[in-house]
């Protein structure tokens, strides 16, 4: 019996998962600082597989330390849109002043959002914290 | 070992602090929304006490102020959000412990189920520390927005934390085939009347269908190898700073005063 499935692989561009972008973005945290600080990221145990919720962590590992920047939520199937979770410190960038969810329908509204908390006052400072504390 | 936990609803209490760190001979002071008066506090502190306080500085958790009497190398930071900050409390010649000291959302900012996510994610980080460190001498204090009674401080994935030390001393409870640690919340035992101190640590008027009214949302919580070293009689919903009334003629806290929540202190020998 011949194959029933359609041909895959040459039906377009395969969308990337939030988490790779996040590594990538981690991985860039770590070149920068010549690993003394780095961005970790976890997946939360989730009873269901519906939506993987994954965490967004600054690390110094010398100092054994680390600050959860951020959260983001997506399907395991459809992928966007990607809530991203973000605490009233880092929502002021956003003109908020109390915790919230940004809803990124696309790869480049996500990007868009990860460079305001990547250069929000508040990352700026837990990283100015940390390298002062490398220092001393 | 002495602590005192207080949310000083944005004001430069330092002088107060001061007096309670004297009458109740602190040794570490948790402070909630008081990052804007830090240094004058500090001040005061060390005016008044003839111990040297130290600022313990967080890295990323600006809600919370930490001072103590050890130099703050003493006081790792190990994890932190916008919300919590855990410490490895490592002294010379005693027993290290866990200290976390946290400021949860408020009910105005976030509803149950938020503030239930928020004690489960609190939860979980403090468990992953306790891996690291290797052991679950903890304590938890902070103003945490929550009744004891609140499913977050009461549901497995929440804080999990019982108002019986019996219960507690069970170390675990499990459930769906997990196990999960169990605190000890002692402030429980300082609802209502009956006890000498205030009804709670906070007074809401309220128009609502339900209300308590007082709410007991500054806590304080133990793992059960330091529950056993913790002193009950010395946990004290403070109404004085050994001078001045923090109480309103009303009977609520005076937050013109004072602040809008009572300090809680207590002891634990470590």
């Amino acid at each position: 019996m011949a194959s029933l499935w359609p041909q895959f692989g040459d039906d377009g561009v395969l969308v990337r998962t939030p988490m790779v972008l996040f590594r990538e973005q981690a991985d860039f945290l770590n070149a920068q600082f010549d690993g003394l600080i780095t961005g970790k990221v976890e997946q939360k145990k989730a009873p269901m597989n519906e939506t993987v919720d994954v965490m967004f962590y600054i690390v110094a590992p010398t100092l054994s330390y680390r600050y959860k920047l951020f959260q983001a939520s997506y399907g395991f199937i459809d992928i966007y849109p990607v809530s991203v979770f973000v605490d009233s410190d880092i929502a002021i960038e956003f003109d908020r002043n109390v915790d919230i969810i940004i809803k990124t329908s696309n790869e480049e509204e996500l990007k868009s959002t990860l460079t305001k908390i990547f250069n929000s006052k508040k990352c700026r400072r837990v990283l100015s914290g940390i390298r002062s504390n490398l220092v001393t | 070992m002495n602590f005192l936990l207080w949310n000083t609803h944005g004001k430069n209490l330092g002088g107060m602090i001061a007096r309670i760190a004297i009458y109740k001979d602190v040794d570490f002071i948790v402070l909630c929304e008081a990052e804007d008066h830090c240094q004058q506090i500090l001040l005061a502190l060390n005016t008044s006490s003839s111990a040297m306080f130290y600022l313990a500085n967080t890295i990323g958790c600006e809600r919370i102020t930490l001072f103590t009497r050890f130099k703050p190398e003493f006081c790792i930071a190990i994890e932190e959000t916008s919300r919590f900050t855990i410490r490895h409390v490592c002294l010379p010649g005693l027993d290290s412990f866990v200290l976390v000291a946290a400021h949860l959302p408020s009910r105005l900012y976030a509803d149950e189920n938020d503030q239930h996510g928020h004690c489960m994610d609190l939860s979980t980080a403090i468990r992953r520390v306790e891996g690291q460190v290797g052991h679950e001498r903890t304590i938890v204090m902070g103003d945490l927005n929550l009744d004891p009674f609140s499913p977050g401080m009461t549901s497995a994935k929440g804080l999990n934390a019982v108002m019986s030390l019996k219960q507690a001393l069970k170390r675990s409870r499990s459930f769906n085939g997990e196990k999960y640690p169990l605190f000890y919340n002692p402030m429980w035992s300082h609802f209502g009347d009956l006890p000498n101190g205030p009804t709670g640590t906070y007074f809401r008027d309220s128009n609502g269908l339900c209300d308590t009214f007082w709410h007991m949302i500054d806590q304080v919580l133990f793992r059960p190898d330091v529950a056993i070293r913790f002193l009950s009689s010395s946990l004290e919903i403070l109404t004085t700073d050994g001078q001045n009334s923090l109480i309103h003629p009303k009977g609520h806290p005076d937050k013109r005063k004072a602040s809008d929540h009572l300090p809680v202190t207590f002891s634990v020998s470590l």
